[in-house]
């Protein structure tokens, strides 16, 4: 399956929009934007993304919550989770609950480009 | 205490219209000519007491409204309930008549943006509150006063004249 | 338990912090795409009053940037970064020249309050990694204002204010430029012993 529709999520209008300009730039359309995991939900569900890159720490609904909110709305979503909180226990949990993979911030570009190209090549 | 309270007055001897600090859970007073300043009032509350005849000037900085919460606090300025008593009682040692005091607050803003639920964001409020409570168990009036709002403010007081200064950033110096 | 400097769990508490702002400093330099290196830290504990006394002007302005801590250990991290180094660190984040941003707006609040989010998520990796603690952050709160407003309203803010603050003054340097930040960690009460525990610090 070709992914070319990205849904972000990220309560940092900085942080959306760096991920926004590094995904455009590879040829990825990013079709919406959110900053909270209930929003992120709601997107999904309208925008239905080949996608979703996610942060945890967001106010109200944080990304874990989200991801399973996601996954059982869609038990084929591609969730790719992106935090500053990168312990063992935290990324366990993620992948148990459908994570495709986890990356901790700060990231280099390519390990964002590689981790879609690994869903990619996988769905 | 009895040290802390000499020194307040000391100072105030020597001020010769000196600036004279006042900082965070502190207060000091002074006779004229001086000026008392307490910088970057937060969500703190700094409260100006004035007697125009013998003009006599106090400024109190506090951090918190009530004293209740902290027993065995060594620090009387700290607090709302205890500050402004304690700064009554200095005023009359430096020669000021209780019945004829002009009061003026400035501070108790809340100054963060952001969405974390657990942050108190309405300790500003709080200080303000409790201050209006203490000043009116007092008997005092409050003549005047510059509270709330987002940013820290910077309070002068001008112990030859009883102008009270604000100065917040981005905007032109306020006298209330 | 009363900590005092000099002594073994103050050490453990420094070594913790450097290893900490280390993985901070790290977590910089990729951010930056930069080399990052950072002074030795230097700790002590201190009251609120104690801090507002080691800035040389209450009035200078700053970036307050404030996260909770939650899970195994609790508290509040504070991160305080002067004018010049906050603008220093976006125009470095957004690969500008130094001295392009002149003032703090709504997408550079946005990067500043990222920044803080990304040093505190790392410092407590470290941590977590160190004590096989489980340690969480909240979304960060964000201040620019005269500094003693700033930090003094942080710290009242968040409950932590009869306890004794930890206070670690650290320069990160990158190239030439200076960036001065303040780290400071609110322990809620009782959250030490349990650092200092899972050290094997603590006989029972």
């Amino acid at each position: 399956m070709d992914i070319n529709r990205i849904l972000i999520v990220d309560d940092a209008a900085f942080m959306r929009m760096m991920l926004k300009n590094i995904l455009t730039k590879n040829g990825y359309e990013i079709v919406a934007e959110a900053d909270n995991g209930a929003a992120a939900v709601g997107m999904y569900k309208s925008q239905k993304p080949d996608l979703v890159i996610m942060d945890i720490t967001m106010p109200g609904m944080n990304g874990i919550d989200g991801l399973k909110a996601i996954r059982s709305a869609d038990p084929n979503a591609n969730v790719i989770m992106c935090s500053a909180m990168g312990q063992q226990a935290m990324v366990m949990e993620a992948i148990q609950a459908g994570a495709k993979d986890f990356i901790v911030k700060p990231f280099q570009q390519e390990r964002i480009l590689q981790a879609i190209e690994r869903v990619q090549s996988r769905a | 205490m009895q040290a802390l309270k000499r020194q307040n007055i000391e100072s105030s001897r020597r001020s010769n219209g000196q600036e004279i600090h006042v900082g965070i859970s502190d207060c000091k007073v002074a006779r004229q000519p001086s000026h008392l300043v307490t910088v970057a009032l937060g969500s703190c509350v700094g409260i100006a007491l004035y007697e125009p005849v013998m003009k006599v000037g106090g400024l109190l900085h506090i951090m918190l409204p009530n004293s209740k919460q902290f027993p065995g606090t060594v620090k009387p300025a700290k607090f709302a309930d205890t500050g402004i008593p304690f700064m009554l009682l200095e005023m009359r040692r430096a020669g000021a008549r209780l019945s004829h005091l002009q009061v003026k607050i400035a501070g108790g803003a809340q100054m963060f943006s952001g969405r974390n639920n657990n942050f108190q964001l309405n300790i500003g409020e709080r200080n303000i509150q409790a201050v209006r409570a203490v000043l009116k168990q007092l008997g005092l009036n409050l003549l005047a006063e510059d509270v709330g709002g987002n940013r820290g403010r910077t309070m002068g007081l001008d112990t030859s004249t009883g102008q009270v200064m604000i100065r917040t950033l981005g905007s032109s110096v306020r006298l209330i | 338990m009363l900590l005092e400097e000099n002594d073994m769990y103050f050490d453990a508490l420094q070594e913790l912090s450097n290893i900490g702002l280390g993985n901070a400093a790290t977590a910089l330099a990729d951010l930056l795409n930069k080399k990052v290196e950072i002074a030795v830290p230097e700790a002590c504990f201190v009251d609120l009053e104690g801090i507002m006394a080691k800035f040389d002007d209450l009035g200078e302005l700053a970036a307050c940037i404030n996260l909770e801590v939650q899970g195994d250990v609790r508290g509040t991290i504070v991160f305080v970064f002067t004018q010049k180094s906050i603008l220093k660190l976006i125009d470095m984040l957004m690969g500008q020249e130094i001295g392009t941003t002149m003032e703090l707006d709504f997408m550079g609040e946005s990067a500043a309050m990222e920044i803080g989010n990304i040093l505190s998520g790392s410092f407590m990796n470290a941590i977590g990694s160190m004590t096989g603690l489980l340690l969480n952050a909240s979304v960060p709160m964000f201040a620019f204002d005269m500094v003693g407003a700033a930090f003094s309203s942080s710290v009242l803010a968040s409950g932590h204010y009869d306890e004794k603050i930890l206070s670690i003054d650290t320069m990160f340097y990158q190239a030439q430029e200076q960036i001065m930040g303040h780290f400071f960690l609110l322990p809620e009460v009782g959250c030490l012993d349990k650092l200092f525990e899972s050290l094997g610090l603590l006989a029972c």
